[in-house]
């Protein structure tokens, strides 16, 4: 092999382990580990680059309330008149980035958007309207029943962002201590009464764990 | 959420910024902060700077979301803001004394036979020497490892041509060999 075809490989086997290649270039590196004596190192010293190149960010920890500052910081910003987006469906956005998001992704994150939607005091279009809405600066919406619910711990975010938005549900806190979130059922709706929505939730039983009425005291 | 979804999710969330939805720039921020804190924290090496430059990069974004042009991609922009401001941040630091301070506490190349001696395991040596590469090759590497991006990314975050975010890996990868070399651990090459 010549020096050029080894800097040539040098260069481009870490994005090849990361699989960001252009299908060019990644059968070319292909064909050089498959055939050059020293592939299979080569490919074993990218990978073990790679392990710790993510291990090292991974070990930084992110400081919270880093969202906080930027929405305060974003406050003090001189208002600029901006053009309202027309018929736009919040709701519908945010449940299909979390249907699409990893499963993997922590439940923490879920309560996390759901929560961001809640504190902003966004009213949700249940009826899965195009109605315009409008971020309020009064409290949160207090219409609905509140509810403890518990997930199974193996349920994919995709299923449980699915059963919550077939239930008219949204999650308001949690998850506390020991995993439940509490969630509002809003009154009406298209999805039936609430007790009608209460039994289609307790029915997916291998999504949800438990579901009972928040009481003043209940965690 | 395959690669796809997520750019056209991560446009319209830019878009909708544009139009002042503050609940967008705050999806946004839940999705990406991670990412960019970490690639600011890795250049500057101070965790108070790399949240004021991750705060600016948002900020920013607020500001200037409808100058976002749709042939970039969101992440790619977001990098690319990073990758300035914490440039200008570390050209501001008063005499490099955070940078000093963070070297200190990595052994140098003169420190080789330590390294040898306190590193018996290869995988910390080559955590220690990767964390010792000059601040254009960890970020290199950085982008194409952890932020697994691909060449014609690096080229737009680090504005410089695709061939030169080739050989400026080879030579990263070159550099981190040597140094494990000079450590005592031959890895071989390429």
């Amino acid at each position: 092999m010549t020096k050029q075809m080894d800097e040539t490989i040098a260069g481009l086997l870490p994005f090849y382990v990361a699989g960001t290649l252009d299908e060019g270039e990644a059968r070319m590196v292909a064909r050089w580990l498959e055939s050059d004596p020293r592939g299979s190192e080569a490919l074993q010293r990218a990978l073990e680059e790679q392990a710790q190149v993510i291990a090292a960010n991974e070990r930084i920890k992110v400081p919270s309330g880093g969202l906080a500052r930027l929405m305060e910081d974003v406050a003090a910003e001189p208002r600029v008149a901006r053009r309202s987006p027309p018929g736009l469906n919040l709701f519908d956005r945010i449940m299909g980035w979390i249907r699409e998001a990893p499963p993997s992704m922590s439940w923490g994150a879920v309560a996390a958007l759901a929560l961001v939607v809640a504190i902003q005091n966004v009213p949700l279009p249940f009826g899965g309207t195009d109605a315009p809405y409008e971020v309020s600066s009064g409290g949160p919406v207090e219409s609905g029943k509140l509810y403890l619910i518990r997930f199974a711990d193996d349920a994919d975010m995709a299923a449980v962002s699915a059963v919550l938005s077939d239930a008219g549900a949204v999650i308001t806190d949690g998850p506390k201590g020991n995993g439940n979130y509490v969630v509002r059922l809003a009154e009406g709706g298209a999805s039936g009464s609430i007790e009608t929505r209460l039994d289609a939730l307790r029915a997916k039983r291998g999504i949800v764990k438990l579901v009972i009425e928040k009481s003043n005291g209940k965690k | 959420m395959n690669s796809r979804a997520r750019k056209s999710d991560d446009r319209q969330l830019v878009k909708r910024i544009a139009n002042g939805e503050k609940i967008a720039l705050q999806l946004l921020f839940s999705r990406h902060h991670t990412r960019v804190f970490r690639f600011v924290d890795r250049q500057v090496r101070d965790a108070s700077m790399a949240e004021e430059v991750t705060n600016d990069v948002f900020l920013d974004v607020w500001r200037q979301a409808g100058r976002f042009e749709d042939r970039s991609s969101v992440t790619t922009w977001l990098m690319a803001m990073a990758r300035n401001k914490a440039l200008s941040a570390l050209r501001k630091r008063r005499d490099g004394q955070l940078d000093e301070d963070y070297a200190r506490r990595i052994p140098d190349e003169a420190d080789d036979s330590e390294v040898r001696l306190q590193k018996t395991d290869k995988a910390d040596a080559l955590a220690t020497v990767i964390a010792r590469l000059s601040l254009e090759h960890r970020t290199v590497i950085d982008l194409v490892y952890y932020q697994e991006m691909s060449i014609s990314q690096v080229a737009e975050v680090l504005a410089i041509p695709a061939n030169t975010v080739k050989t400026r890996v080879f030579h990263a990868r070159k550099k981190l060999a040597g140094m494990m070399s000079n450590a005592g651990i031959d890895r071989g090459w390429p």
